[in-house]
C-alpha cells in the first residue's frame, strides 16, 4: 500500500476509484480483457491508471459509403459503420526524484540513480507494457495463442479494443519527461449517459 | 400545441432533456442506456442567437416508405423542418404511418408513446417466439419481424424532434466540386471532358457549450462533510459536471443522430445489412441539405477541459432553397429612416421583419439593446447572479486531476 502521504504521487493517488472521490477529476481506466470478451484480467485494485490523463483524446467515427455516378445521378451504397479509433497524445510527466528533483540523468554509474526510478517513468512503462500485451496470450515460445481485448473506461464510456500504434518521444522542447502517442482501434462502444427525466425548471441563462 | 404552431416552437424544458434521442437505432457497435440525473442541466448559451439564425439537424425517413402513396406523397426531405406547421407534419407523418400500416397518432385518441409501445411489444413478441421455437435461421427483409422492426425505428424517427445547436458551428465549409478532366491530349490539343459536379460537401466543425450543471436550491451548498462523495452531485464549470450539462448532452443527441444517420437498422438480427437508407437533412439559413454524416469526431483537450471540440464531413444528395422574397439585396437605405425615404410597403415589411420584444425570449417581454443581444429577464435584477442559476460550489478542477 502507498503511504498514506507520500512526497511524490501521480494525478490519481487512489487510482480507479479517484473517480468517485469527489474531487471531479476522471481517469482514463485500462483494463485488460481475458479472450473470452468480459473477464477482466487485472485484479480491481490494479486497474492501470497513467501518472497523468492524456492531454488530448480523439474519437473518430466514419461510416462506409460508396458512391458512384450514373446517367441518372448518384447511386450511393452505405455499408454500415467503419473502423472507429481513439487517439491519444500524453505526456509521462516530470522524472522527478527524491533529493535531485528533475532528473534527465540516465547512466547509475555516475549519479547513483536515474530517471528510471521515477514513478513518471514507471508508468510509461506499464503503458508500453499494456501495448505490447493488447490482450494477447502467449505461448511458451511467444508466440500469440489466444486474444482478449484492452478496455478503456473514461466518464462513463467503455472502449473495448486494441491498440495499434504507439510512439515515444524525447525532444529538447519537453525535458525531463517524454511525449507519448498511441492510437488505438474500437471494437465495441458502450456509453452510460445521463438525463433529465422532465425539467419544469431549468436552468438557463438570463441572456 | 397552438393551432398556429411549427414544428420548430419546442418547449424550453424538451431541449434540455439529454434522453429525448433515447430509443434511435445507433447500430451494432454502440450499446447505451440513459440514467437519471439528479443534477439540472445549465444552459448558459444565448437563446436569441440560435432563435435568430438556427442551425438544426434532422433526421429523414427513407423515401422508399412513401412510394405506395405515389404522387400524394409528402416530401420526406421537407417533413419536420422548423417552419413547417405541425398541423401538416402531423398530417403528413400520419399518410406515411398508412403507408405502412402503423396507427395514426391523433393527438388526444392516440398519443405518440402509445404507437411506439404497441411497436415494441409487436418486435418483442416476435423475437420471443423465435427464440422459443429455437428457430435462429430467418428471412430478413420479409419476415414479420423484421417488418415490425422498420415500422418501429421509421416511428421512432417521424417522433424524434429536430435537434437545434445551443452554439452554432464555429466553422462550416461547403465544397463543390466538378467531375470533369482535360488531361487527355490529342493531336489538335487537349480534349475537355465533363460529367457534371460532383456531389457537394460539407465540413462543420463546432464545439459545446461549457460542461456546467446545477443542483436543487436544497443543495446548492454543496457537501459539508468529509465521506463518501461517490452520489454527490457536481456542479458549476467542471469537468466533472460534463455528463449532467446540456452542453454534453446535446453533443450526445448529436452523435445518436450521426450513429443513426437516417438508417433503418438490423436491430434484430444485430447484422450490418441495413433494412433502408434514408438520410440527415440540415436546416440553415433557409437552405436544407439532405445527405448523409460520412464521419463524426469529437476529442478531449486538456487545452479546452471544459467544453468538447467537434468535427463531422456531410456529404449532401439534395440542397433545397427556401429563401423567402426578396431574394436579391434591396437598395441600401438609412436604419433611421426620415420621411418619404421608404415607401409604405417597405416600412411595412421593415417592421414585420423586425424582432418585437414579444417575439423573442420565449413571448416574454425582454429588454433589446441596440446590438440586438436579448438582456436579462424583467424579474431578476441587474448586476447579480441569481443563487439559481448559479447552482452550488464551482470546483475548477479538470480533466487532468
Amino acid at each position: 500500500m502507498p503511504d498514506s502521504n507520500p512526497i511524490f504521487s501521480g494525478s490519481f493517488p487512489a487510482g480507479a476509484l479517484d473517480e468517485f472521490s469527489g474531487r471531479g477529476v476522471r481517469p482514463v481506466v485500462f483494463d485488460i480483457i481475458a479472450p473470452d470478451g468480459e473477464t477482466s484480467i487485472l485484479p480491481d485494485d490494479l486497474k492501470l491508471v497513467l501518472h497523468v490523463n492524456p492531454s488530448n483524446m480523439s474519437v473518430k467515427y466514419q461510416k462506409i459509403i460508396e458512391r458512384s455516378q450514373t446517367k441518372s445521378g448518384f447511386v450511393e451504397q452505405h455499408f454500415g459503420d467503419g473502423t472507429q479509433t481513439l487517439d491519444f497524445e500524453t505526456a509521462t510527466g516530470g522524472f522527478m526524484r527524491l533529493y535531485t528533483g528533475l532528473s534527465s540523468n540516465t547512466s547509475p554509474t555516475m549519479t547513483g540513480g536515474t530517471r528510471r526510478e521515477t514513478l513518471a517513468y514507471n508508468s510509461y512503462l506499464d503503458l508500453l507494457a499494456l501495448f505490447h500485451n493488447n490482450g494477447s496470450v502467449y505461448d511458451i515460445a511467444g508466440q500469440v495463442a489466444l486474444q482478449g481485448k484492452i478496455k478503456i473506461t473514461f466518464d462513463g464510456g467503455i472502449f473495448f479494443g486494441w491498440f495499434t500504434t504507439f510512439s515515444v518521444t524525447e525532444s529538447t522542447d519537453k525535458p525531463y519527461q517524454f511525449s507519448l502517442s498511441a492510437g488505438f482501434e474500437v471494437e465495441r462502444e458502450i456509453q452510460s449517459w445521463r438525463t433529465a427525466v422532465s425539467l419544469s425548471n431549468p436552468l438557463i441563462s438570463p441572456t | 400545441m397552438a393551432a398556429n404552431s411549427s414544428v420548430g416552437d419546442v418547449s424550453a424544458a424538451s431541449e434540455y432533456i439529454g434522453g429525448r434521442y433515447d430509443g434511435l437505432a445507433t447500430g451494432p457497435d454502440l450499446t447505451y442506456t440513459f440514467e437519471n440525473q439528479r443534477g439540472v442541466p445549465y444552459d448558459g448559451t444565448n437563446k436569441l442567437a440560435r432563435r435568430l439564425s438556427p442551425f438544426t439537424f434532422r433526421l429523414v425517413i427513407p423515401e422508399i416508405m412513401t412510394e405506395s402513396l405515389g404522387s400524394t406523397a409528402p416530401d420526406v426531405n421537407l417533413l419536420g423542418r422548423a417552419v413547417q406547421s405541425a398541423q401538416e407534419k402531423d398530417a403528413q407523418a400520419n399518410s406515411i404511418r398508412a403507408a405502412i400500416g402503423v396507427p395514426q397518432v391523433t393527438g388526444t385518441q392516440v398519443s405518440p408513446s402509445d404507437v411506439l409501445n404497441g411497436l415494441r411489444s409487436t418486435l418483442s413478441a416476435g423475437q420471443a417466439l423465435q427464440t422459443t421455437l429455437g428457430d435462429t435461421e430467418r428471412a430478413v427483409l420479409t419476415d414479420l419481424v423484421t417488418a415490425a422492426d422498420i415500422q418501429y425505428q421509421v416511428e421512432k424517427m417521424l417522433q424524434v424532434p429536430p435537434l437545434t445547436l445551443f452554439v452554432n458551428p464555429n466553422s462550416m465549409n461547403i465544397t463543390h466540386t466538378t467531375i470533369q478532366n482535360r488531361t487527355n491530349r490529342t493531336r489538335y490539343g487537349y480534349v475537355f471532358e465533363r460529367w457534371g459536379e460532383g456531389q457537394v460537401v460539407l465540413s462543420i466543425s463546432g464545439t459545446t457549450g461549457a460542461f456546467v450543471a446545477g443542483n436543487a436550491a436544497g443543495q446548492a451548498l454543496g457537501p459539508t462533510a468529509v465521506g463518501n462523495h461517490e452520489n454527490d452531485v457536481p456542479t458549476g464549470v467542471q469537468f466533472a459536471s460534463k455528463r449532467d450539462s446540456a452542453a454534453y448532452q446535446q453533443l450526445v443527441s448529436l452523435f445518436q443522430i450521426y450513429k443513426n444517420n437516417g438508417y433503418i437498422y438490423d436491430t434484430v438480427g444485430k447484422s450490418e445489412a441495413h433494412l433502408a437508407i434514408g438520410a440527415v437533412a440540415i436546416d440553415y439559413d433557409q437552405m436544407t441539405y439532405v445527405g448523409n454524416i460520412d464521419s463524426f469526431e469529437y476529442t478531449y483537450s486538456a487545452e479546452m477541459q471544459h467544453r468538447i471540440e467537434w468535427s463531422m464531413e456531410f456529404t449532401v444528395g439534395r440542397m433545397y432553397d427556401h429563401a423567402e422574397e426578396p431574394v436579391v439585396v434591396a437598395p441600401q437605405s438609412t436604419p433611421t429612416p426620415g420621411v418619404g425615404s421608404l415607401s409604405d410597403a417597405e416600412l411595412t415589411r421593415m417592421i414585420a421583419d423586425t424582432p418585437t420584444r414579444n417575439s423573442i425570449g420565449e413571448g416574454n417581454p425582454s429588454f433589446i439593446n441596440v446590438s440586438g443581444t436579448e438582456q436579462f429577464r424583467v424579474d431578476q435584477s441587474r448586476g447579480e447572479t441569481p443563487l439559481s442559476v448559479v447552482g452550488s460550489y464551482f470546483l475548477p478542477t479538470g480533466l487532468l486531476g
